[in-house]
Formats: structure tokens, sequence, C-alpha cells
């Protein structure tokens, strides 16, 4: 069956929901609309009956319930999907699960208590994989690492270990999860069939290249990492970033010179970016407006679902950026740079 | 027997130090289903928080240190009163203790199992080096101008290494592959050993540093690095000699241990759901009405007159919440396991088990009619009850019922001789038979429907009830044209009357759903008549889908014909026995399975789908762990 003929339905859906995203124009007006008047913005983002002010129903924290909004809209999508298409959407689910191990390391690395880190787990429901409660109840860091290395997470466990054994690094080890990470979610891209691959490939490629990117800057000039460390640290995949690209700038020696290295696609847009924050918001932005455009495609095919649960990602992190910045009564320009409606730098 | 028991909503304030005992009282009844605060604002404290913080950290390492070293006996009879906060601190403080000493075993074991992996791995990178005529010690000496190093990294960071450590001027080459390892020598300019350090740090690299004995005394490498391994296992074992040592010296506490987490658990359960203010505290929930004197009674007991219990019927906007308790008789329990496998039925939502197992047994039974095939499945569920686990009844049930339809249909082992049937041998009249399952089908529709009107008005859903697809509109609908269908397949013509009842009923139906939703009159006409269509076209399917019951009831007569037609083919006594025998064992595990998965199928999406939402919440009441209640 052709992949339109495969799609139509999950398409369709996905155009649905698409209508419960927010333009930046109205995420930009939630911003000055003073407490209580939310409700129908947020009606129309899929979030009616959000208490903003206080942490929300069931005692869930605000960053768990919205992670659990998404992944309802995930799991409505991924139910109509089967083979290689279903493992490469559920692995990108699996960031959430990852989010959750780190939470349990870095808290018991703290020394914390099982509630304390208990209430910052996003339960991961029917696609969850990670033991949570036997894991919270290790005693220390040792068996929980013993422990983890009976689940799926094994290999990460393994790693994981000789860094905590020999260093007690968490950027470390935090560094190992999310290279596995990017580097699996490559391998599901290239099992899929030709048709998705070129589709999601496309997306899943220039976000690999803009975590690099991003890495890349971040290692290099505000860890002061040497080169080939530097190199090694980054994901060994991509699509318009190759090997011998990303050996060339992991050699540089200022942001400027990297800057006038890059292909033009992300040079232009990082023109007058001097530091890595800053380049954080441009290509953030830039990756964004990437998905809109093969979100608002007519075609149809499977780059739209992961178009949308970027976009969905992205609503849903704005959402969250408006409401701590109210919590903290933050200045309302603050919260238009973090929440990426303003433009700080560069072309809008 | 139609419907959940009725259930009240039971509020009971207490002294606040009396919440762990009214938890173990009402755990004692085993008729209390605890709910979080109803209005939390009011008695914003809640005191069972940090025990059951406490209880579910002393709860795994207890359960931790058991399952490592089981108990010494089985715990029985409860202390009189949960522990207080601090026993129960101090009773995790110690379990926390004797864990971390069964987990130092645990560890140690791992490092002996590391240990004895490197070893075999620095024995096969020694023998190697030997066959490339590599002297080792030479290998481990420092140099000026070079820098050399030998390690294992994963396979797959190889290729990703290679570059990374070309850019700081080195290469790097492998020797082999051992246990999943890629064992690998990496040389270099000294002086860069910073930046490749951090490297090999990053890409998770074992470095195999090579003992000065070794380098000593080349010769006794492989003796040297057994004894070594020897020496890792033997202090591995003698930790968790230890290990066992202290539990079998702390058995008797580790008991007392049980018993107490055992009476800590109802009030640990309760954690965020007592509430209190000052000294008074809270706690709410669900019981059976029928329950209530003896919530009093048991509270009674534990308190005296220190508590005030108070009683409600549910209000109507609390009732998808209400849980749902059903009792049923033994031998209905494995239908209803069956039912609950689909659903369980929502507060006063009619249960379907006593049907679903009426109609169950005669479905399978006229699927599969035969007297001998359903005597040998009624024999069998008496001779294995034990192993069926409570569903032996339900074995028995469906073998009766098969070999009730066998008389019915005078077939024993499918010979069709040896009984006069009561009614017809299937393949006599397969016409007739198809068109008895037709009739079967549109009762059973029928009285799904009607059940869904039922549904419908005790949610007070009244409208839906008498004017949608599935309520008494489309019954009316389905019942005038299945009776004019039936006219005509008599010779007598569909009528006029059944025609314009029918069509009444469709345009009913129609302007529900018209009236129904908002939008512009294209919108409506459309959503409207695709209801319909689908109601129409479900009666239609449902009704043609119990077609399986006459053809189930005739392939196994065909079936048993065609087991019959083989033995008599053979001269021999043996062979036509043996076809005899095993042809029948074929059909009674091979067709009995399959006809219970049709009927088990009719059931849910023929019957349950159309009647039963089965969204309601079980009935989860506090209870004492059976061990320790024992």
């Amino acid at each position: 069956m052709h992949a339109p003929a495969r799609h139509a339905y999950l398409s369709t859906r996905v155009s649905a929901m698409a209508a419960r995203l927010l333009s930046d124009g109205e995420v930009d007006a939630l911003i000055d609309r003073a407490d209580g008047q939310d409700d129908l913005l947020l009606q129309a983002a899929g979030l009616s009956g959000w208490k903003p002010e206080g942490t929300g129903d069931g005692g869930l924290s605000l960053e768990q319930r919205l992670i659990a909004s998404l992944l309802a809209d995930f799991a409505i999508l991924v139910r109509a999907m089967r083979g290689a298409a279903r493992r490469f959407f559920v692995y990108w689910a699996c960031r959430f699960e990852l989010s959750n191990l780190k939470a349990i390391m870095r808290g018991k690395m703290a020394g914390e208590t099982p509630a304390s880190i208990r209430s910052r787990i996003v339960d991961m429901g029917p696609y969850s994989r990670l033991p949570v409660e036997e894991l919270l109840g290790t005693q220390d860091v040792a068996e929980l690492l013993r422990r983890l290395e009976r689940t799926p997470f094994g290999a990460i466990a393994r790693e994981t270990r000789r860094i905590f054994e020999e260093r007690r690094e968490l950027f470390a080890m935090d560094a190992a999860v999310d290279r596995r990470y990017y580097a699996g979610l490559d391998l599901h891209v290239q099992a899929l069939d030709r048709s998705d691959r070129q589709h999601i490939g496309g997306l899943v490629g220039d976000t690999i290249d803009r975590t690099n990117l991003l890495w890349l800057l971040r290692y290099r000039f505000s860890y002061g990492l040497p080169p080939a460390q530097t190199y090694y640290l980054l994901i060994p995949a991509g699509e318009r970033m190759p090997a011998q690209l990303l050996q060339q700038l992991a050699r540089t020696e200022s942001i400027a010179e990297l800057i006038t290295r890059l292909p033009r696609e992300f040079a232009r847009p990082l023109a007058s970016v001097t530091t890595a924050a800053d380049a954080t918001l441009v290509l953030e932005r830039d990756g964004w407006r990437r998905a809109e455009t093969v979100l608002r495609s007519r075609a149809v095919n499977l780059g739209r679902v992961l178009a949308y649960l970027m976009l969905r990602e992205k609503l849903l992190r704005q959402l969250r950026a408006v409401i701590k910045g109210r919590r903290l009564g933050l200045d309302p320009d603050l919260v238009r740079r973090a929440t990426g409606v303003m433009a700080a730098f560069g072309p809008a | 027997m139609f419907r959940s028991l009725l259930m009240q909503r039971v509020t009971v304030l207490v002294l606040r130090e009396d919440g762990p005992a009214v938890a173990v009282a009402l755990a004692r009844t085993g008729a209390f289903s605890p709910e979080a605060p109803e209005s939390p604002e009011l008695l914003p404290e809640l005191p069972g928080r940090r025990f059951s913080d406490l209880y579910r950290q002393a709860r795994s390492h207890f359960e931790k240190i058991v399952a490592q070293c089981p108990l010494a006996g089985v715990p029985r009879g409860l202390p009189a009163d949960p522990p207080r906060e601090a026993e129960l601190a101090a009773l995790e403080e110690w379990l926390r203790t004797v864990w971390l000493q069964c987990s130092n075993c645990d560890e140690s074991r791992r490092r002996a199992s590391e240990e004895q992996l490197y070893v075999t791995q620095l024995t096969k990178m020694l023998d190697r080096l030997a066959q490339l005529g590599i002297d080792f010690s030479q290998l481990s000496r420092s140099r000026r101008f070079l820098d050399i190093q030998i390690g294992m990294v994963q396979p797959g960071n190889v290729a990703r290494l290679r570059e990374a450590l070309s850019m700081a001027g080195y290469v790097v080459a492998g020797l082999q592959s051992v246990a999943g390892l890629e064992q690998v020598v990496i040389a270099g300019p000294a002086g860069k050993e910073p930046e490749t350090e951090a490297v090999l740090r990053a890409a998770d690299w074992q470095p195999v540093r090579i003992p000065a004995r070794l380098s000593e005394e080349p010769g006794r490498a492989h003796e040297l690095l057994f004894e070594h391994q020897q020496r890792m296992i033997a202090q591995a074992d003698a930790r968790c000699r230890n290990v066992e040592v202290l539990t079998k010296e702390h058995a008797g506490r580790l008991l007392d241990a049980a018993r107490i987490l055992d009476v800590a658990a109802p009030y640990a359960e309760l954690g965020g759901m007592l509430s209190a203010r000052g000294g008074l505290a809270q706690v709410g929930g669900w019981a059976p009405a029928d329950a209530l004197p003896g919530l009093r009674e048991a509270l009674g007991a534990s308190l005296g007159k220190r508590f005030v219990l108070s009683a409600r019927s549910p209000h109507p906007n609390e009732l998808a919440r209400v849980p749902t308790l059903l009792r049923h008789a033994a031998l209905l329990r494995p239908f209803a396991a069956l039912v609950s496998n689909y659903g369980v039925p929502r507060y006063r939502e009619i249960d379907p088990t006593l049907l679903f197992a009426v109609t169950f047994i005669v479905m399978f039974g006229m699927m599969f009619g035969d007297i001998g095939n359903g005597a040998l499945i009624a024999a069998a569920g008496f001779l294995v009850a034990r192993r069926l686990h409570g569903f032996a009844p339900f074995v028995v049930a469906c073998g009766l019922a098969s070999a009730a339809f066998g008389w019915v249909y005078g077939s024993v082992f499918g010979v069709e001789e040896l009984v006069h049937p009561l009614w017809i041998s299937p393949l006599a009249d397969p016409d007739r038979m198809l068109v008895m399952s037709l009739y079967w089908g549109a009762g059973f529709i029928l009285i799904g429907s009607a059940l869904t009107a039922y549904n419908r008005i005790s949610d007070g859903r009244y409208l839906d009830a008498l004017l949608d697809g599935k309520g008494a509109a489309g019954i009316v609908f389905y019942t005038a044209l299945f009776y004019g269908v039936q006219r005509r397949m008599l010779g007598h013509g569909v009528g006029s009357v059944p025609w314009m009842v029918a069509a009444g009923a469709f345009m009913v139906v129609f302007a529900y759903h018209w009236f129904r939703y908002a939008g512009g009159a294209g919108e409506r006409m459309l959503v409207a008549l695709t209801q319909v269509i689908h109601d129409a076209v479900g009666y239609f399917s449902n009704t043609l889908s119990f077609l399986r019951v006459a053809a189930f009831g005739l392939n196994h007569m065909a079936l048993a014909i065609a087991v019959s037609a083989l033995a008599s083919m053979l001269r021999s006594d043996a062979g036509r026995w043996t076809i005899l025998v095993f042809g029948n064992i074929f059909i009674v595990v091979l067709e009995g399975g399959i006809v219970a998965i049709q009927a088990l199928r009719l059931e849910y999406y023929e019957g349950f789908s159309r009647f039963f939402e089965g969204s309601g919440r079980e009935f989860r009441p506090l209870t004492l762990p059976t061990a320790a209640a024992a």
C-alpha cells in the first residue's frame, strides 16, 4: 500500500489536532493577559481545565501535566501505527523516560528521598519500560545501577557505572545518555521503509544537526573541552553536517570562526550570535520553523506526525514559560524571549 | 443478581492520634474503599504522609532482604496496634542496615564477576600478543616520545574513537573481540595524554593494565591471573556468608518485622487520604450499604465512642466514580472473570454475568452439539478441576451443554445412528439450522438493545434511551424489518405495515440526531444520515454474524463424519480405533477451542459492545495482607 493510503487516517488526525496549536502571536497575547483570562486560549490549545496558578490536579507538577498532555496526543497517534513506524515513534517518546532515568540517577546521587524524586517523575503509562518504583526503592547508586542493568537500559547502566565510580560527573552521564538516545533515533530512522525514511529522516536529521551544533558550541566554548573530545561527544549522524565537517568545526577556536565554516542554512541565522545560549534560541526557532513547514504541507506522510509532536512540545514549553514567568513576576519581554516569540537575534 | 451492591459515601471523623487504629479497624472489615478527601482545603494536613513514605521504604528493604534470604517461617497473627511513626522509622533504619549488608554481598559478587571477565580478557590478550610475537612487558613501559595504551571498548565505539583520536595524531588498531568487547591498541605522540584521556573516558574505554608481577614473571602469567581470580571469588563468598549468618541471627526479628509491616499497611495505604486539622482527622470512602453496621461495630470495638461515622447515598454527579461491587455465586465466578476481562460494569449498570453465562453455554452447545464429545469435556472439567483454577464449572457447563445439544442433534462422536435426535440432525436440513441461528441472533440483539435502553434510563439519559438507534426507536426499526424479512422468507411478501413502521422509526432516529447536533444544515444532514445508516448496517451485520452458530454446528458434524469415514476405510481394528480416538481428541481440543473463541467473540462484539460500557471502577477495599490475617 502506498504511503498516502497508509497514512490517510493519521494525516487527517494530525490536521485536526494541529488546529489546537497556537501561533506565536497567540502565545504573545497570552503573555500580556491578566491572570484568569487564559481559559479560552488554553481551551483552544486542548488544555481546558488547567489551573495555571496551582500545581494542578492530582498533585502533578506543571511539567508532569504538560508532558502527560503531550503523551495523550502521542498515544492517539501511535495507536494507528504498526511495524517500524510505530517502533520509531515509541522510541521517540522514550526521551521522556530517559528524563525520568536522569531524574532518578541525579536524585539518588544527591541523596534525595524517594518521595522527592517521585514528584518529578512523568508517568509514561503503557509505554513505560523503566521499573520506577523498584529503582526508587534502591539504597544507593550502586544498587540502582545493578537493578538498572536488568532492564532495557542495561547498556546505559554499564556505561554510567564507570562514569559514576571513576568521576561522579553528572554532565558526562547526561551526555552519554543523550548521545545514545540520538544515535538510537537515527538507527530507528534507518529501519523505516523508504518513503517514511525520506519524510521522517529529514526532520530527525535536521534535529540532530541542530543538537550537534548546540553541543559543539557548548562543549567547545562554554566548557572548553579539547577538539578530539568535543568531536567524540557529538552524535554520529545528521543530515547536512558530515563527520569531516564536524571535525573541522571542533577544531575552530572561536564562535565567529565556527559560524563562518557552517553550511549556509545554519550560518545565516547565527550570523549575529556571540554566545552558545543565544545560539540555542536561534537554532530552536529555526527548527520549529522547519517543522511548521512540514506540518503545513498537504502531503500525506508520517513526517507531519513528527512535526506535529515537535510543535506540540514547543507549545507546551512556551506555556510553561508563560506560567512560570507569571508566577515569578518576570518582565514580559524576558518571557517573550524565553518562549521564542520575540526575535532577539538574527532575522525574524 | 443483575446489579452491583448499593453503595454509601462514608465519612469517619476521629481524633488525629487514632488514625492508625481507624485504618486497621476499617481494613479488618474488608468493606471500605478509601477515596481522596472531598474538600482538602478544610482539612489541609496529611498526617499519614510520612508514615506512608517510611512504610514504603521499609517494605522495599524487607522484600529485597527476603528475596535474598527467605524468612525462616510464616508470619502469623498481628500485633494489636499498628506501630507509631517513630517505631516504624526505627524499623526502617534497621532494615536498611541489614539490606546494606545484603547489598554489599550483591555488589562484591558483581565485582567478582567483572573481575573474572577482566581476567579472561587479559588472558586472551596475552595469548594474542604471544601469537604476534610481541613482548607485553615492553608495551607497558613508558616512553619519551611515544604513548601506547591497550584497552577495551564497545565494538560500536571503535570507528568513532578512531576518528576522534586521529584529531590528536593517534592511530587505533584492533587486536581481537573478546566477550562482546573489542581489544584495541592506541598509539600516538607523547604529550597529548590529557586530550586523549578525555576522549577515552567518553568512549567508555577500559584500560588493560598489565600487573607488574606479570611483567616480571611472564612464564607464570596464566597461573598468577588464576590465583587472583580465585582470591576475588573467595572474598565475595566470605562477604555473602556474613549475610547468611546475619539473617539467620535475625530470623526472629525479621518475622516480627513482617508482622509489624502487615499491620502498618492499611494506615500507609490511607497515606494521603486521611486529612486532618489540629486534633481532628477525617477519612472518606465508599462502602456497601449492607456493610455499614459492620463498619460501626469494628470502629466501636477499636475506638469506643471516639468516632463519628456518617453515610449518605451518592449524589448524581458522583455516579461516575462510585466503585462497583458485585457478588457472584461460586459457579458464576469463571463467567464473571470473562466479563471483567471486557470491563467492569459502571455503578448500577446491569451486570451481564448471568446473561453471559446462559447465552455462552447455549451457544457453545449449539455450535458443538455431541453427546460423546460433550461428555469428554465435562469429564475433563471434573478430573482436572484443581488445575483449572476455578474455571472447572465453566468447562463442565460447556461439556454438559454440548452433550445436551448432542441429544437434540442425535450425535454421539459424530455417529448419528445410535441416538434418535430430539429435533433434527444439522446436516439433514442446513437451511433450517441457518434460519434458527438468525432467530437466536435477533433475540440476542433485541435483549442487548433493551438492556442498552434500560442502562440509559438508569443514567437519566431518557432521550437517548427512547430515540437513539440503539434505544427503543432502534428496537422498533429492527423488529419491524426483521418481521418483514421473515414474512418474505415465508413467501408472504414484506407487507406495507413493517415497511411503514421501520421507515417511521428510521425517521425518528434521523430527526433525533438532526436536532442533537449543532452546525449548518449540510453538516447536520451528513452527521444524522451517517449515524442512522451506521445503526441500520450494524443491526444487519450483527444479525448475519450469528449465522456462525449454525455454521459451526454443521462444521462439527461434517468433521465428525470425516473422522468416521477415515476410520471405516481402514481394515485393521487397531488402525480404526487409533483414527477414531485421535480424531476425536483433535475435534475436542481444536474445534472445541475455536467454538469457545467464537462464542466469546459473539458475546463481546455483538452483545457487550451494544449494551455494556464496562467503564466502571472496581471496588478495592482497604485490607490487611492475607498472610498476616491468617
